[in-house]
């Protein structure tokens, strides 16, 4: 029996040829080169132009958004578009580029628009589901010289420079919404370690750290959304040379939900960045400091440091902001990855 | 086979899905930047689809269900003019360096953004200097942002920042050179 692409979550991941686990060893370039010719050598030429940009193609390179597909039109082709070969070649690609963890979490926002699209009527069930994200590459897919994959679609705008071994991950955008749902009888939260490390960490803080941390005012939305590239606002909140070992081991780790989205061998190499630049990294808090629906947390906040801009700011709007989540992940030195298509 | 099965178990706290972006507020960000002889600002102005058209009433001043060019300008100087801002306590004069208004159907669509940027010329002087920013546009519909960009000259530098709780007034204090 031919299995659908868009089976079980599970049955997603058994059906990626690409071996997941080998990108995270020397010679990830070659793998993802490898897996992006592959999957462009099963497009016919149609497809396969609409795919293909120019590395320097600015446009391209920002459209990317939050918003569904047929509000925020993307680049490329969508994974309704391709036969189910294409998709699972495509679908090797993205997971060849991005770490286990982080192709489950894509997997999962991916199956929240699905659930949206069930819950929804009529004409609006056509602007979401899963098959209804894009992929495309800016540039020539290499072992050594930089180029460029996105794959996005409603609360999804991966981007990613790959240069090497070498890959950049800003800016990335995630979202959920449905933030928590049921997917084959287990109760899942996309977005689950965003919310829940970060509480944590704020429930390590003392009184004193907390009340540094936590601004006075509501924060309604995302700051540095889509759209805001190349801006570094002033900082705020509770810097971490104010915490103890343990507290700044804990913002890390925070922050790894967004670096280890990445493949291995990049994350280990972003993680490493954002350790040396942990004394000048800020964490900021506005809103409930509980748990919310399900355990999602309905405050946004903030990290800030050198090389890195993330916040998470849950979507307030008559709903449930614990079930409607964005997120940003940026660094404003490197968006883009251009600091290292640079050297 | 689609062996997909997704459900959602939390009805009650769930209604039918919305789009991914404020829908029912009227969200205008205000992005500072301090020069030593100026203050600039960007300021983007979003509604959301449920509060479009309050907003769109508000700009179309003829009620044709058209906006015309001369519309969308007064309405740019209409949010200038419920924007106040002061560095010491005197007041400033913003000029618009350019505006834009998105297509109609993209704001009505919840995804357009109106654009102001903002310059106003300031006194220079060297010392620790309060610049305050309230915006009073659409209060009962709105959600404020404000910030401050880390300033291009690394001579200026800030001390702090304050806010009133829903960031309609926006305080910010710096040391100048």
């Amino acid at each position: 029996m031919k299995r659908s692409f868009f089976g079980a979550f599970a049955g997603v991941l058994l059906l990626i040829s690409w071996d997941v686990a080998s990108a995270q060893a020397p010679g990830a370039s070659q793998r993802i080169a490898a897996a992006a010719n592959a999957f462009l050598a099963t497009l016919d030429s149609p497809r396969r132009e609409k795919v293909l940009a120019a590395f320097d193609d600015a446009e391209q390179r920002t459209r990317w958004s939050n918003l569904p597909v047929a509000m925020a039109p993307r680049g490329g082709i969508s994974l309704r578009e391709m036969t189910p070969r294409q998709r699972t070649a495509a679908l090797g690609l993205l997971s060849s580029v991005l770490s286990r963890a982080g192709y489950e979490k894509v997997m999962l926002i991916m199956e929240g628009d699905e659930a949206n699209k069930a819950e929804s009527r009529g004409s609006r069930a056509e602007l979401f589901g899963k098959d209804l994200y894009f992929i495309s590459i800016l540039g020539t897919p290499s072992e050594r010289d930089p180029w460029m994959l996105q794959f996005g679609g409603h609360h999804l705008g991966v981007n990613v420079i790959i240069a090497g071994e070498r890959g950049v991950l800003t800016p990335t955008l995630t979202g959920a919404q449905p933030a928590m749902f049921t997917l084959n009888g287990k109760t899942v939260r996309p977005l689950e370690g965003e919310s829940d490390k970060a509480l944590a960490l704020l429930n390590a803080l003392d009184e004193n750290q907390r009340d540094e941390a936590i601004l006075k005012y509501r924060v309604a939305d995302l700051v540095l959304g889509p759209g805001q590239d190349g801006k570094t606002i002033q900082p705020e909140g509770l810097k971490a040379s104010s915490m103890n070992a343990r507290q700044r081991a804990m913002l890390l780790d925070v922050m790894s939900e967004w670096a280890g989205i990445i493949h291995e061998s990049a994350a280990a190499a972003r993680m490493a960045e954002l350790e040396r630049g942990i004394e000048d990294t800020w964490f900021a808090w506005s809103g409930p400091t509980s748990a919310g629906t399900g355990g999602n947390i309905t405050a946004y906040y903030r990290i800030q440091g050198p090389n890195v801009v993330i916040e998470y700011a849950p979507q307030q709007f008559g709903g449930d902001p614990a079930l409607h989540i964005h997120t940003m992940y940026r660094d404003p030195a490197n968006d883009y990855g251009k600091r290292l298509v640079a050297q | 086979m689609r062996t997909a099965v997704v459900a959602l178990g939390f009805g009650a706290g769930f209604a039918a899905p919305v789009l991914g972006h404020t829908l029912d507020e009227y969200v205008q960000a205000t992005l500072v930047s301090v020069e030593a002889n100026q203050i600039l600002a960007s300021v983007r102005l979003k509604p959301g689809v449920e509060v479009f058209p309050q907003v769109f009433r508000a700009i179309d001043a003829d009620s044709d269900g058209q906006l015309s060019k001369e519309e969308e300008a007064k309405y740019l100087q209409r949010v200038i003019g419920d924007l106040s801002l002061s560095v010491d306590g005197t007041r400033l004069e913003p000029r618009m360096l350019w505006g834009r208004f998105p297509p109609t159907d993209d704001m009505k669509e919840g995804r357009g953004e109106i654009l102001i940027e903002l310059a106003a010329a300031v006194s220079p002087r060297s010392g620790a200097r309060t610049l305050v920013i309230e915006n009073r546009h659409q209060p009962r519909i709105s959600a404020y942002l404000a910030n401050s960009v880390v300033p291009r000259d690394p001579g200026i530098r800030i001390l702090a920042q304050n806010r009133s709780n829903d960031q309609s007034i926006y305080e910010l204090r710096y040391i100048q050179p």
